[in-house]
């Protein structure tokens, strides 16, 4: 009797002694971090995953097409129940921060950061090549750089999180002042342009190059209306001679031929291979959602106007701009969407070189050079002195082509805005709708302000 | 019948080991008994399977066929024999050997205060109970149509709230006990069968299509009539003996068992028509011509206030919500004959369930068996949709000596045919009830030539592209298979008197594949003509095993009883799923997945373990008074490093004043007992890996050089090290009082729960890098009280019974996060917010108050508006905080999910061989966020509409009714946003069962040699009375969710069923 008690006990305490073991159980679908960023090629997954960020729905796989181009004045969201009408009401300026466009693509832009954050902590530590390594570091600094001034652009004043932070730790968080967060982008492009390679080969094409971090550096210091810096930088783009403007426009947007001279970045898709491809962009089955206005802005010679025209791509109902049509695979596209491409380089820098001041040079090196270049391959005349006679009007002359060269590239918002024809250009649009100046940043998200529940150093932008 | 059970084997062949055991314990000889008897219910019908021991003896015997039995009994002297019968009153008869007719009438037990009640380790009768037990027999839910036994228990249990969330075959029910005492966590009581705690997570399994599915049902496994009793353990006192899992309460399932006896064959046959139990009221083709009229006229002057009604569409401008569909036209001429079609009707039908159970069971004093099998079919009221069951169980008990063994085995295969019913009409949900409701009734179902009618998708001028239900419903292909073993083992040996030692072993093995086909020939949302086919294919795998040593000690010395146990038990469960999705499948003659292009796979592997230490004593002295004192000590994976472990105690204590000798004088008071305990429970329902961070390569991948996909990695989840458990600490006082000979019995039960240490995945600050952080945060308490009336009474050949019971809970958030700052989560939509703050419910609705709408321009103007252009007849909204507009701010609690009280009143009148019983049941006090009329109350005549919605503002002379907005295409003001104009008054009564049954009398069976056989006719949800529009207002989009519940966005409703059904025993 007492042996067998002996005995149970024993089992037990056995038992016991095992169950250490048994309780510490290791993910077997999913890496711990602690045992992760041990090697060169942890390092480059990681800055892979940063990359893959922007990629997501809630970026420029299609949230940012309705933040950043169907605000503008080239779209007419004419579907308001669709999606409960969040996208309609952003298009047609009723939205209201609940709208859940807003908080998807903050939490996303917030995830790029996290990202690049985390590879800008992790890979200083690893024992691996240098110049590797600052690579590494140097396509992380432009992701986040590109992710931080996509959220000043949209929400003004927002937190400036440059280290990873704890989720509890980032509720104390406040609004820094733009020019704040402006700062951290111009020297993680700095960084980035320092750091980088002038273009990569085979397996690493599609990388952030040197010229890419310039050109967003210029173009983020035109923002500023640093018009002097900003033409340092994007000389020395145009200098490299990596890039050029391709003779036909159409091919910019092949969906087969993606690295060309005319990108600087883009994000890149791939059909057929599970979670690369992304939905059609602007896409719709009943309604044209070409503004109307920006048809009849291009002159019918101008090339660039059939881009924009909505088309059926082979084997699918849906009609979308020209520029974006792909054939599908499995219901999805694969064509890359261009963040920053040689055009917009050339006008950024003709638009510099006017402010600066004014002149009717047409040399190859002057601002009329670098617009009649992308008015030539538009198929349109060049332009002189004798037509845009002072700075103003070379001024609405490049603003103009802006929009002929670039709509549905998620820029024109912010062109827009920035060159302060927002109101002017919604009142003519086919929106004719005349908007208040509070919309020209959007509404932070409800949750994010319900969460923060911090009036005085997590407001509401004024308006909303 | 002494051969009976040789018989039995050699016509079984004997293949079975089982069987084997059973032969070698069938060795008792039954020959030379000079007494004999027969045992008879106070109704006179025989008593088969009573025991009868001879008191002071060793000897026994086994009533059989018509309650006859024999013994053989010493000569001379009278002895003492003692009949034991479940559900009957022990009697004592004295008794000479010679005796050739004794005849022996049981009684059956008035109190129930000697049923045998399962307390988790073991069992105790009520009598002895110093917990809250609540107990449900066989008896009380049989001859119910359902499912699953939980849909059984819907009102059955003060304290126990049953929500039949869906009405589909194998839908989900959500069990409360006692509230809701956790927020993120699984608020779902463990299960525990047969001793053996199963898991919840395979809620989880078999996921399928959008974020609206709602979770399996996994225990639409078990057949509900092999359950004997349930029991649940509300108290924290009575749950903490299963710690880390007991703080949403425990309820334990035994399943039936063989009795020593003849052999007792049964069969148990129903067969149902179901129906749906009501129809949405929604406009006919002609009334809804009108709205769509109207809501495009009125978008049109919206944007052209000189516009007339009259205008063509050429002169409409260039948006189509501004234009007239001329589909509209030969309606509002009033044209007679055109299609009109009723969508309820075409998607839900008249629809069998069959039920078929037979058992066979038996035994002698050393072994008991029982085997059952059991096919269960329901086609679902929704067209296409079926559920078939296949289940059997063998269970058999063994004693040798000092060793009790024995095995119980429970097989079963179940095949749902699923159609997506449940949440909104859009894609990829396609939830075919809510656009069953919305979708024109101008548009017919089917073609000429009986294709599906594709006409919406079609219909253009601003519309909304809705999928024909139909055809939806009837063309998807989507199958869930279930195969499920729940077995478990077990061994006990008796070292001495009292002392024994059980070693059990288990295991509980669950496969869930689920093919899901989605043909080109039916349309995208919006496509045209054949849509990309794509299919998926999911395997989800739990092997879940258990092992558990106990020791246990009994002894009665004197006055004194005390039981002991102490226990060790380990249990793991891995969970596997893969994930597989193709399209473009060239045909839709082949559906599985091989012939189509495969577009991605996936597999995981996840595995949680539970290691526990457990100990209990119970004290009783002179049956008066009573205590108990328990402990386990759990240990688990899911919990982070720094706090894998945690202890559980509890005591509990009663007194029984009415066996006190100062109380024998009050005789109308037969029982009084007062009972109090406390005790800590926790709660381990929370993701496997929830403390650990995760890197992953989700969403993490990327596309570099010649279309070259390249690995990638992030951190999905950031680590918490110090994460744990929830702890529960719950005091609960009850008073049990017994009237006249127990034939009335009362009890009330007062409880105040409070939980700490919320695990909540809580949003946090975005610029984390993530938008939810899983914490121990915040705290929470539950407190109500319990009222039970259970009464039984008999005059002659007339006998009532019945129990009423209601209870309230009151759920209030007490501590949150370091701020105290409330967590607003949104729900199904955007502007759908739900708030959990300090000082209120758990998941209250948030959202603007409307108050009416601007009757007139001066109202508008004088009015807070939103920032949207607003114009007259638009929704009006409470300014909360009276700053002049409407904002964020302007948000007010308006109500939750959760009850005032429920109640349930259940009773049955017997009168000679009929008896007829009814159950009705309700819930009050609790409002449903009805987001479905977003859609068809919207008055934007882009949907169809409820007829209730109707009456709304045309022109400052007719504003309708005075709440409803105008109607408008184009919605204006905050008419789309949601408020309180979408939340509902969910309060309800109903009649949740009406049945009559038959017992053939004696008589008339014996010369047909069946012992017993009954007919009964049941309707089942005969009605619902409820002000709430829609189907079912026990509705839960997200019934895994506390944060956010309660929204209706399309529903199952439950089925009224009409059953008749006969049993036999043979």
């Amino acid at each position: 009797m007492k042996n067998i008690i002996s005995i149970l006990l024993l089992c037990m305490l056995v038992a016991s002694s095992c169950s250490k073991e048994f309780l510490e159980l290791e993910p077997q679908s999913t890496i711990a971090p602690e045992t992760f960023f041990k090697t060169s090629s942890d390092a480059v997954a990681a800055v892979n995953g940063c990359y893959k960020s922007l990629a997501v729905g809630s970026q420029f796989g299609g949230t940012f097409q309705i933040l950043m181009e169907s605000r503008a004045d080239n779209y007419l969201d004419q579907d308001p129940s669709s999606g409960a009408g969040q996208n309609y009401q952003i298009n047609r300026f009723s939205d209201s921060p609940g709208n859940t466009n807003l908080y998807n693509s903050w939490v996303s832009l917030y995830n790029s950061v996290f990202r690049c954050n985390t590879v800008l902590e992790s890979v200083d530590p690893i024992a691996m090549d240098n110049t590797l390594k600052n690579r590494i570091k140097g396509e992380a600094s432009f992701i986040r750089a590109l992710s931080y001034f996509n959220l000043i652009r949209l929400w003004g004043p927002v937190p400036l999180v440059s280290k990873s932070i704890g989720p509890v730790e980032a509720g104390s968080l406040v609004r820094d002042n733009v020019s704040d967060v402006y700062a951290l982008i111009e020297s993680d492009l700095a960084f980035a342009a320092a750091n980088l390679p002038l273009s990569y080969t085979g397996a690493d094409l599609g990388r952030v190059t040197k010229g890419a971090a310039q050109g967003l550096l210029g173009k983020v210091l035109i923002y500023q209306k640093k018009f002097s810096n900003a033409k340092t930088v994007l000389a020395e783009v145009i200098s490299s001679q990596k890039f050029s403007l391709l003779p036909n426009v159409a091919d910019v947007f092949s969906p087969t031929v993606k690295y060309h001279a005319e990108i600087l970045f883009a994000v890149r898709y791939a059909k057929g291979i599970a979670g690369q491809d992304h939905g059609y962009w602007y896409a719709n089955t009943q309604i044209v959602g070409l503004d109307s206005t920006l048809f009849k802005a291009y002159d019918p010679i101008d090339t660039r106007r059939t881009m924009i025209e909505f088309a059926k791509p082979t084997g699918n109902n849906n009609i979308m701009p020209r520029k974006f049509i792909d054939v599908a695979v499995n219901n999805a596209a694969g064509n890359d969407f261009p963040v920053l491409r040689y055009a917009d380089i050339l006008l950024l820098q003709a638009e510099a070189l006017n402010e600066e001041a004014y002149s009717s040079n047409t040399d190859a090196n002057s601002a009329f050079g670098y617009l009649n270049a992308v008015r030539k391959r538009a198929g349109l005349t060049e332009l002189t002195g004798a037509d845009l006679t002072d700075q103003e009007s070379f001024r609405k002359e490049v603003y103009k082509q802006r929009r002929l060269e670039l709509p549905y590239e998620c820029d024109r918002w912010f062109d827009m805005v920035r060159t302060g024809t927002a109101i002017e250009a919604i009142a003519a649009s086919s929106k004719n709708i005349t908007i208040a100046p509070f919309r020209f940043i959007y509404p932070i998200p409800q949750q994010e302000i319900d969460i923060m529940n911090n009036p005085t150093g997590f407001p509401q932008n004024p308006g909303y | 019948m002494k051969f009976t059970y040789k018989q039995f084997l050699l016509k079984t062949g004997g293949k079975a080991f089982v069987l084997m055991l059973l032969s070698l314990f069938i060795s008792q000889s039954l020959s030379a008994q000079n007494l004999m008897g027969r045992v008879v219910s106070e109704t006179g019908e025989s008593l088969i399977g009573v025991t009868i021991k001879v008191k002071g003896t060793e000897k026994g015997a086994i009533t059989e066929a018509n309650g006859a039995f024999s013994l053989m009994l010493t000569e001379g002297a009278s002895s003492t024999l003692v009949f034991n019968y479940v559900g009957y009153e022990q009697k004592e008869v004295e008794a000479r050997a010679g005796d050739k007719m004794l005849l022996v009438t049981l009684q059956p037990s008035s109190s129930a205060l000697n049923t045998v009640v399962v307390v988790g380790y073991g069992t105790k009768s009520k009598r002895e109970l110093t917990g809250s037990v609540a107990s449900v027999q066989a008896k009380d839910i049989k001859e119910q149509s359902v499912t699953s036994f939980d849909q059984a228990l819907v009102g059955k249990m003060a304290g126990v709230q049953v929500l039949q969330s869906s009405g589909a075959p194998g839908g989900n029910v959500s069990i409360r006990i006692r509230g809701i005492s956790s927020i993120s966590a699984g608020s779902n009581p463990l299960f525990v069968i047969d001793g053996i705690p199963v898991t919840n997570d395979t809620r989880n399994a078999a996921g399928g299509i959008g974020n609206f599915n709602q979770p399996f049902n996994p225990l639409a496994s078990i057949n509900p009539s092999d359950i004997e009793s349930i029991d649940v353990l509300k108290d924290a006192a009575s749950a903490a003996i299963y710690g880390s899992r007991g703080s949403s309460g425990v309820i334990l399932i035994t399943t039936k068992k063989g009795k020593s006896g003849k052999i007792n064959v049964s069969y148990d046959a129903s067969l149902g028509l179901q129906e749906v139990e009501k129809y949405v009221d929604v406009l006919d083709a002609y009334e809804y011509a009108q709205l769509v009229y109207d809501g495009h006229n009125n978008a049109y002057f919206d944007v052209n206030p000189n516009g007339k009604a009259t205008d063509p569409n050429s002169v409409r401008g260039n948006n189509p919500a501004t234009w007239l569909p001329p589909q509209i036209f030969p309606y509002l001429e009033g044209k007679q004959g055109l299609t009109n079609t009723d969508w309820q009707k075409e998607i839900f039908r008249s629809a069998p369930v069959h039920n078929h159970t037979i058992s066979v069971s038996g035994g002698n004093e050393n072994v008991t068996f029982l085997f059952s099998g059991n096919y269960f079919n329901q086609d679902g009221i929704v067209i296409n949709n079926n559920l078939k069951r296949y289940t059997s169980r063998f269970r058999v008990d063994a004693k040798y000596n000092k060793f009790r063994f024995g095995a119980n085995m429970n097989p079963s295969v179940s095949n749902n045919q699923v159609v997506n019913s449940e949440g909104p009409w859009f894609s990829p949900n396609s939830g075919v009830i809510a656009i069953a409701l919305g979708y024109s009734p101008m548009f017919p179902a089917y073609n000429p030539d009986g294709t599906y009618a594709d006409s919406v998708n079609v219909w253009g001028y601003g519309q909304t592209n809705q999928l024909n239900p139909v055809a939806v419903a009837n063309l998807t292909k989507d199958k869930i298979q279930n195969f499920r073993l729940l077995a478990n083992t077990y061994a006990e040996y008796e070292f001495i008197k009292g002392l024994s030692y059980r070693l059990t072993l288990a295991t509980d093995i669950n496969t869930f594949r689920r093919d899901y086909y989605r043909p080109s020939n039916l349309p995208t949302q919006g496509g045209v003509g054949p849509s990309v086919s794509s299919g998926f294919s999911n395997t989800d795998q739990f092997l879940n095993w258990l092992t558990e040593n106990t020791l246990t000690y009994t002894k009665q010395f004197g006055e004194h009883k005390i039981d002991i146990l102490a226990g060790y038990s380990a249990q793991k469960e891995i969970q596997d799923r893969n994930t597989l999705t193709a399209n473009n499948f060239p045909t839709d003659a082949v559906t599985t997945l091989n012939a189509g292009q495969i577009s991605s796979g996936n597999s995981t592997v996840q595995e949680w373990t539970l290691v526990s230490y457990l100990t209990r004593a119970q004290y009783n002295y002179a049956g008066k008074y009573f205590l108990s004192a328990s402990a386990r000590r759990d240990g688990s994976s899911r919990f982070g490093k720094n706090n894998k472990w945690a202890v559980f105690p509890a005591v509990s204590a009663a007194w029984a004043v009415s066996n006190e000798k100062f109380f024998e004088k009050i005789t109308f008071i037969s029982n009084l007992k007062l009972r109090a305990s406390y005790g800590l429970t926790g709660n381990f329902q929370i993701p496997n890996y929830g403390s650990l961070a995760a890197l992953s390569n989700t969403n993490s991948n990327y596309i570099f050089g010649n279309q070259v996909l390249n690995n990638g990695v992030s951190i999905t989840t950031p680590a918490n090290p110090d994460l744990s458990w929830e702890n529960t600490a719950s005091a609960d006082a009850g008073i049990e009082i017994g009237f006249f000979q127990n034939s009335l019995n009362f009890t009330i039960d007062f409880y105040n729960s409070n939980t700490s240490d919320l695990l909540l995945n809580l949003p946090v600050a975005s610029a984390s890098g993530f938008n939810t952080y899983l914490q121990n945060i915040g705290e929470m308490n539950n407190r109500g009280v319990e009222l039970g009336l259970a009464y039984n009474k008999r005059w002659g050949n007339f006998g009532i019974d019945g129990n009423i019971n209601y209870s309230a809970n009151r759920n209030k958030v007490t501590k949150l996060g370091p701020s105290g700052a409330p967590i607003i989560q949104t729900g199904g939509t955007g502007n759908t917010y739900f708030i959990t703050q300090i000082g209120e419910e758990i998941s209250s609705y948030y959202v603007y108050n409307q108050i009416g709408i601007y009757v007139d321009q001066a109202d508008l103007d004088r009015s807070a508006k939103t920032t949207n252009t607003t114009k007259v007849g638009d929704f009006k909204f409470e300014d909360v905080n009276g700053d002049g507009k409407i904002d964020a701010n302007d948000r007010k609690i308006l109500g939750s999910i959760q009850p005032k009280y429920t109640f349930g009143f259940s009773n049955t009148f017997r009168y000679k061989n009929f008896d007829l019983n009814f159950a009705i049941q309700g819930s009050q006090g609790f409002e449903v966020m009805s987001l479905l009329k977003r859609y068809i109350a919207n008055n934007e005549g882009n949907f169809n509409s409820i007829k209730s919605s109707t009456n709304y503002y045309v022109s400052p002379d007719n504003i309708g009714d005075g709440q409803t907005n105008r109607a408008n295409r184009l919605a204006t003001g905050g008419n789309g946003i949601t408020s309180s104009w979408h939340i509902e008054d969910g309060s309800y009564v109903r009649i949740r069962n009406i049945g009559l049954g038959y017992n053939f009398p004696n008589s008339l069976l014996s010369r047909a040699r069946i012992n017993a056989a009954r007919l009964y006719l049941s309707v089942q949800n005969l009605h619902t009375f409820t002000k709430y529009p829609f189907f079912n207002p026990e509705v839960n989009n997200r019934p895994d969710n506390s944060l956010s519940s309660g929204e209706d966005y399309g529903s199952y409703p439950l089925p009224r069923t009409y059953t008749v059904g006969l049993n036999f025993n043979f």
